[in-house]
């Protein structure tokens, strides 16, 4: 196997113009494929300077039409679509090696943040969240006012790292609303971002004064500060760790500068039992799932963690009384069998529910692997996992990458399965000892707090339940209400309109369907919220024409 | 029937080619796999899982990269597990050796009468044979002594160093503290002198990151250097290669600077490889190789595919363990990689597997925009 030794010297993109310097360096290793990434690390001056001059170009971003700029990234769009582009090239194998996903993921991925940039998109996706993109340009008449949309001024992108379609998508958001963006790079994954930019750069000189991408410590508190104090920064757009976004949250607060919070999210999947007993349709819910697992190997907020399987329809009582519902499903989790005896001496209404509840609870755990049940489930998405890693096969894994996954498997099985509490599936390979591309743990309890942290990396847990409620308390137990995001149903639409109900209410957002977690919906908000909404100013004029004419009249 | 204790007893042992130490090996492996798969219960389950039996599965040795393995993590506190791992009642436990933890969540292993003797006798004599010497007139150790930090591995390695000297000197007094050296010059300094004035042949252990500051720093300040007697020996370090700071010190460094200031060749400043997760203790030779036992052997595996590298080849290391008695030490994958080198002679003239480059398992660490549970505990 030959060596690949790869060495890159990233620029800093200050408003047209490049800084050449190896301050900093990212260093990757992947089996025999060696990168180091060298870029600046500017200081406090350097960044306000480029904060100042972005600052100056505003007018000329003001000016430009709307129709105009979407023709700029609509150049940029046709260079990235070409497979032979160039830079585009680089960025598969380097993105490769940085994310640990293969080139055919990475091209895939490529694609999808690539679409955004094609002109009829970008009108589609204007066009819903602005409602008319003319706003943006003129005033509109609205009713009886005419309406505009200004933009805010400068844009501070605080980007994360791994997540390298982030920076593209954060400075589209703000340069399709006519503002001028600042981004920070993330010292993890400084180089797609950059590498994107470039080419805006090459297309259009001009329109490369408003932008600039470049890094500084995060210790330098000192460059937010004086960002906020001298007013040469006007919105945020933070994604990506806690900390950091509670840092800068805190002091755009402070400094009465809007603030967009993409942070760090979880995301989950639901098997309602609507077609439970259909092997057909269930082959394809986990097909599409295998799918929304090995994209982004699990890195992204969108991406399931545990896909939760609903085993037997809610029973109906005749007294529905929620408080005793939950009673009942808190006894379900501790039942022994010797304990279901002694039950069964009680005649009381509420022990013959409950009993009922009990001896099917019992039965469930007993259930032979079928495809109406979690674990068959599980051992189907084992199937359909094999395959798509086939088709979408992931990069080498760095020594610590495989070692983690072997570490969590030895985790469950000495922890949990030999307990009796679940079930590990992995690769079946006669000829290799173990093979690192995929694990299902089926867990035969609801998950704790460390279940999803190890749910990453084509590392999956699939969970048994019975009423939808026991996910609603689970979220609330485990106090996780603030960073859950999208979950894929599969279900009939009026059970996916009442889990979709409950689940939103409790804090997600976002609804899909199996396999398509990690699609990008122009008309559908993204966290909650429209941000390109968010990112300009509504201005109005509220009279017209004919009110003047009255007024002078 | 050969007894892994026959193999404590051989003289020649590195110089037995491996093809015919081999089938000898195997007996012994097959033998304490067979007695883990029937005495713990967790390994069993690990077993059956990889559709491994020892009693049917270990026919020749090339099948010893089948016998599944347990992660080192798995004997971590936080993980909970170590006291079911285990191969015997747990009032056979004599001591649960862990490690120092500096991680903030140390390694536990159970280790009864027998494993703790084997673990002796092996780590005396895997030293004693690579180095070429089993006694020494002074020790000096750059760290504590035994009973100041009983309980931890590292001082059962350094009571087996000690033992092998006539006298032993601890230079760690007290706790480690940020920032400070925790080692007593004074002590340091008269000890050295001591054995230059009466030529006696050192050996110096203990933490290198320790000994190679305490004396750097004193040599910055005083210029002085020593010249001891040329047979003495820098081993039994185990670990211990990062400052305060987490600054590596790069063993060349260490071994130019130790041999400008105490005199000792270079070829006698070597590292020893030793951990809590595993009974047997490595030993570099001349060249800088560190030799694998007669008695254990290591598979460096792909961490792609997990099967054994190729010569030359960098990978995880799986420590084949038939000494442990006690816990189900048979085959334990590590945190740890090494390049695997040669499963032959070594050019300093010994028969065995050997490898080099040791150091943690590395990646990417990949975050995405999917939160982890961890880093919102941690600013909650």
């Amino acid at each position: 196997m030959i060596d690949i030794n790869i060495k890159i010297d990233l620029p800093s993109l200050i408003c047209g113009k490049y800084t050449r310097r190896k301050d900093e360096k990212l260093k990757i290793k992947r089996r025999n494929k060696k990168i180091e990434i060298g870029f600046p690390s500017l200081s406090s001056k350097e960044v306000k300077l480029a904060a100042i001059l972005l600052k100056k170009s505003l007018k000329q971003s003001h000016d430009r039409t709307i129709r105009e700029t979407v023709d700029i990234l609509n150049q940029v769009y046709n260079l990235w679509i070409n497979p032979n582009y160039e830079i585009r090239k680089e960025a598969e194998e380097i993105l490769s090696i940085v994310t640990g996903q293969s080139k055919r993921l990475i091209k895939f991925e490529l694609n999808e943040v690539i679409k955004l940039f094609e002109k009829e998109n970008l009108l589609k996706f204007l066009g819903s969240q602005i409602d008319n993109i003319d706003y943006l340009d003129q005033w509109i008449k609205k009713g009886d006012i005419f309406l505009h949309a200004q933009p805010k001024g400068s844009i501070l992108h605080n980007l994360a790292g791994n997540a390298f379609v982030l920076g593209p998508i954060s400075l589209l958001y703000g340069i399709i609303t006519k503002n001028v963006n600042l981004a920070k790079i993330a010292s993890t994954e400084p180089y797609f971002v950059v590498r994107f930019i470039q080419s805006i750069y090459d297309v259009d000189k001009k329109f490369a004064r408003e932008l600039a991408v470049i890094y500084w410590k995060g210790g330098h508190k000192d460059i937010y500060k004086f960002l906020f104090d001298e007013e040469l920064i006007d919105g945020v757009i933070a994604w990506g760790g806690y900390k950091s976004i509670s840092n800068l949250k805190k002091l755009s607060a402070h400094y009465g500068v809007k603030f967009i919070e993409h942070g760090p999210k979880f995301s989950f999947s639901i098997i309602t039992s609507d077609f439970l007993g259909n092997t057909k349709l269930l082959e394809k819910a986990s097909k599409e799932i295998a799918k929304d697992i090995v994209i982004w190997n699990q890195y992204a907020c969108t991406s399931p963690r545990i896909i939760f399987v609903q085993e037997k329809k809610s029973l109906n009582f005749e007294n529905p009384d929620y408080k005793l519902r939950q009673e009942m499903i808190g006894s379900m989790k501790h039942i022994e069998k010797n304990q279901l005896i002694r039950f069964s001496n009680k005649q009381t209404e509420y022990d013959s529910q409950l009993m009922m509840l009990m001896s099917e609870s019992v039965e469930n755990l007993r259930k032979v692997i079928t495809h109406g049940s979690a674990i068959g489930f599980a051992k189907l998405l084992s199937i359909e996992l094999e395959k798509v890693s086939k088709y979408l096969p992931r990069t080498y894994m760095t020594e610590a990458e495989a070692m983690n996954t072997l570490n969590k498997r030895d985790y469950y099985i000495l922890n949990v399965e030999s307990k009796g509490w679940g079930k590990i599936f992995i690769p079946s390979n006669s000829q290799l000892v173990q093979n690192t591309d995929w694990t299902i743990f089926y867990l035969r309890k609801m998950p704790e707090l460390i279940d999803i942290d190890y749910c990453i990396n084509r590392f999956i847990i699939i969970t048994p339940f019975t009423f939808l409620e026991e996910i609603e308390e689970w979220i609330k137990q485990m106090q996780i209400q603030k960073y859950i995001q999208t979950f894929s149903i599969f279900g009939k639409m009026k059970m996916v309109k009442k889990l979709a109900d409950k689940l939103s209410f409790l804090g997600a957002c976002i609804f899909t369907l199996p396999g398509e977690m990690n699609v990008h919906k122009y008309r559908a908000p993204h966290d909650g919220s429209y941000d390109l909404k968010e990112l300009v100013r509504w201005v109005s004029i509220n009279f017209l024409e004919e009110d003047l004419n009255d007024f002078t009249y | 029937m050969v007894e892994i204790e026959d193999f404590f007893k051989m003289d020649d042992i590195y110089s037995i080619e491996p093809e015919k130490i081999e089938p000898l090996r195997l007996e012994i492996i097959k033998k304490a796999a067979m007695h883990h798969f029937e005495h713990c219960t967790p390994y069993k389950k690990i077993c059956r899982k990889n559709n491994f039996n020892p009693v049917k599965d270990l026919k020749s040795y090339q099948d010893i990269k089948k016998i599944p393995w347990i992660t080192s993590k798995s004997f971590k506190k936080s993980y909970n597990l170590f006291k079911n791992l285990i191969s015997v009642s747990e009032d056979k436990i004599v001591e649960w050796l862990h490690s120092s933890g500096t991680s903030g969540d140390p390694s536990y292993v159970g280790r009864d009468q027998k494993t703790l003797d084997r673990f002796r006798v092996a780590g005396t004599r895997s030293t004693g044979l690579i180095l070429d010497r089993d006694r020494f007139q002074m020790g000096i150790v750059f760290g504590p002594s035994p009973e100041m930090v009983k309980g931890l591995t590292f001082a059962l390695g350094m009571d087996i160093w000690t033992k092998m000297c006539d006298n032993s000197i601890y230079l760690m007094k007290e706790r480690r503290e940020k920032g400070k050296i925790p080692i007593d010059i004074q002590l340091t300094i008269k000890s050295i002198k001591e054995a230059e004035a009466k030529k006696e042949v050192c050996f110096f252990g203990g933490a290198p990151a320790l000994a190679y500051f305490t004396l750097a720093k004193f040599h910055e300040q005083t210029g002085e250097t020593f010249q001891l007697n040329e047979q003495s020996v820098g081993g039994g370090f185990g670990g211990g290669w990062k400052t305060f700071t987490g600054q590596q010190i790069s063993k060349d460094q260490f071994r130019k600077t130790l041999n400008k200031i105490l005199g000792i060749p270079i070829k006698n400043l070597r590292d020893t490889y030793a951990l809590t997760e595993s009974d047997i203790v490595f030993q570099e030779c001349e060249e800088f190789v560190f030799h694998v036992p007669p008695w254990g052997d290591i598979i460096i595996r792909d961490p792609e595919t997990m099967a054994p590298v190729k010569k030359g080849e960098k990978g995880l290391i799986n420590v084949i363990n038939p000494i442990a008695y006690s816990w189900p030490g048979i085959s334990v994958l590590l945190d740890d990689t090494a390049t695997f080198n040669n499963n032959g002679k070594c050019k300093c003239g010994r028969y065995g597997k050997t490898f080099s480059d040791v150091g943690r398992a590395v990646g990417a660490d990949a975050r995405g925009c999917g939160a982890m549970i961890t880093d919102l505990a941690e600013n909650d």
